[in-house]
């Protein structure tokens, strides 16, 4: 007798709707206007006197953690990211409001795409009650108005499905391809030299990435190498030379990130601080390669 | 806490995930810093819409604001209730920039006759745009200024059209009733 569990998702999902998703004009217009949510300067030489990129780091692999812990959907860590980066790219910060402004940007991020948003209080917990839900609310309206209310910001996650339909994958191979794209786009998130990259560029780097790194296990894809990396960058009109850079910077970092995480482990007992600056996105950990 | 979906895991207060990233805040510094900011903000918003949104004052500039009756907002931008309503929500102390609208709804059953404005943009080539009220100031035209702010954020169209410029305002208007939905029925102590 086959036993059957019908326990019923809480978080209700829209379709993927054809309209938005096979239209190739969405892909064109997200082209055209990603740009424009890029953070306006790399902070850390012009704005910034107190942050160094350690700093962000670090407080992007909290928020990446508690997205993770808090089952967030995927866009909502890149786009938090996003948040900060272009707040910081205009405020000069002391680092002790770090912490503070990476909840809001959550806070932000995830009233944007979730149908059951991060609570406030949440939020304050995970910083270990360093602030209060009522200094969260008062920053949230200061992180508005800097960002003048544009919080449709354009993610990597936007192009994955334009990009997916379009290569020669089996199907039933796009979910894992999409699950590491995605793991990628996160760890890209945390590290700052990929903040100013243009958001498809970083989303086809990941595909490439993803690709790649599955094909040394399985057969994935029947494009492989330089046809794989031609065909992406048609699909997002991305240079050739720009995309082959960008998706060898993506698994620098990765193979960055599982160093540190074995370190990690051999390390054993570490300090607090020790693990605090750990890059690692814990997600990147089942990725074997 | 409780959580309508058994799926989101509740916080262990130990979990590693729970830590404080850069020593203690200082709590009088981040108000000082959050009442400077703001106030950056309401300036820049005082010289791009030539409104003073605290004391709710028209100025002079290149818009001519006007009271309306009805104002057509959907019914999400007003607020629930008379203003008692507002203050349990919001916690009291929160920056808010435009007490028009609560004005509007304290004086009871009247949500028709508002005390709200909108904007008119001064363009003689557009006139599909509602013309100045009576006694509107007039003359200044759009071209002439260039707007705060612009410079640094590429998102904002440089000519922006009257009708997302009104929706913005709308919103800014609105930026008080932003953060009363993470108050869930039943959550936060």
């Amino acid at each position: 007798m086959e036993l059957l569990c019908c326990e019923v998702d809480p978080v209700r999902r829209a379709v993927p709707d054809p309209n938005l998703l096979y239209d190739d004009r969405i892909l064109q217009n997200l082209l055209t206007i990603e740009e424009r949510y890029l953070p306006q300067c790399s902070y850390f030489k012009c704005v910034q006197k107190d942050i160094q990129p350690y700093m962000r780091r670090m407080v992007a692999t909290w928020m990446l953690e508690v997205c993770e812990e808090q089952k967030c959907e995927e866009e909502v860590f890149p786009l938090a990211m996003n948040y900060l980066d272009r707040f910081l790219a205009g405020v000069p910060t002391p680092k002790s409001h770090l912490q503070l402004l990476g909840a809001v940007c959550m806070f932000l991020a995830s009233k944007l795409k979730e149908t059951i948003p991060l609570t406030a209080e949440k939020l304050c917990i995970y910083t270990d009650n360093s602030i209060k839900p009522q200094e969260l609310l008062e920053w949230e309206l200061v992180v508005l108005g800097k960002l003048k209310w544009n919080l449709a910001a354009v993610t990597p996650h936007d192009f994955i499905e334009h990009i997916l339909r379009k290569l020669p994958q089996p199907r039933e191979k796009l979910s894992l391809i999409r699950k590491h794209a995605q793991t990628f786009i996160a760890l890209c998130a945390t590290d700052f030299k990929f903040a100013m990259y243009p958001p498809s560029m970083i989303a086809t780097g990941s595909v490439g990435a993803a690709i790649c790194g599955l094909q040394q296990d399985e057969d994935v894809s029947s494009l492989t190498g330089d046809a794989l990396t031609d065909l992406l960058a048609k699909i997002t009109n991305t240079d050739v030379d720009c995309l082959k850079a960008c998706q060898e910077q993506i698994e620098a970092v990765l193979l960055n990130s599982l160093q540190q995480f074995r370190q990690d482990q051999r390390d054993g007992g570490k300090s607090e601080d020790e693990l605090d600056q750990a890059s690692t996105p814990t997600d990147v950990r089942d990725i074997d390669l | 806490m409780s959580e309508p979906s058994g799926d989101i895991p509740q916080i262990p207060c130990s979990s590693k995930v729970c830590r404080r990233l850069f020593g203690p805040v200082d709590e009088e510094q981040l108000r000082r810093d959050c009442d400077a900011l703001m106030a950056d903000c309401l300036q820049e918003a005082r010289a791009r819409w030539n409104f003073d949104f605290v004391t709710e004052t028209p100025l002079e500039g290149n818009y001519a604001w006007e009271p309306v009756q009805g104002l057509g907002l959907p019914k999400f931008y007003l607020p629930p209730g008379p203003r008692g309503a507002w203050d349990d929500l919001g916690g009291g102390k929160r920056p808010c920039t435009s007490t028009v609208l609560l004005q509007g709804m304290a004086q009871g059953d009247h949500v028709d006759l508002s005390l709200s404005c909108t904007l008119v943009p001064h363009s003689p080539e557009r006139p599909e745009v509602s013309p100045g009220g009576p006694g509107a100031p007039r003359g200044r035209k759009r071209g002439q200024t260039s707007m705060t702010g612009e410079d640094r954020c590429r998102e904002e169209g440089t000519t922006g059209n009257s009708i997302t410029e009104t929706q913005r305002a709308n919103l800014f208007d609105s930026s008080c009733l932003l953060g009363k939905g993470e108050k869930r029925p039943g959550e936060g102590k």
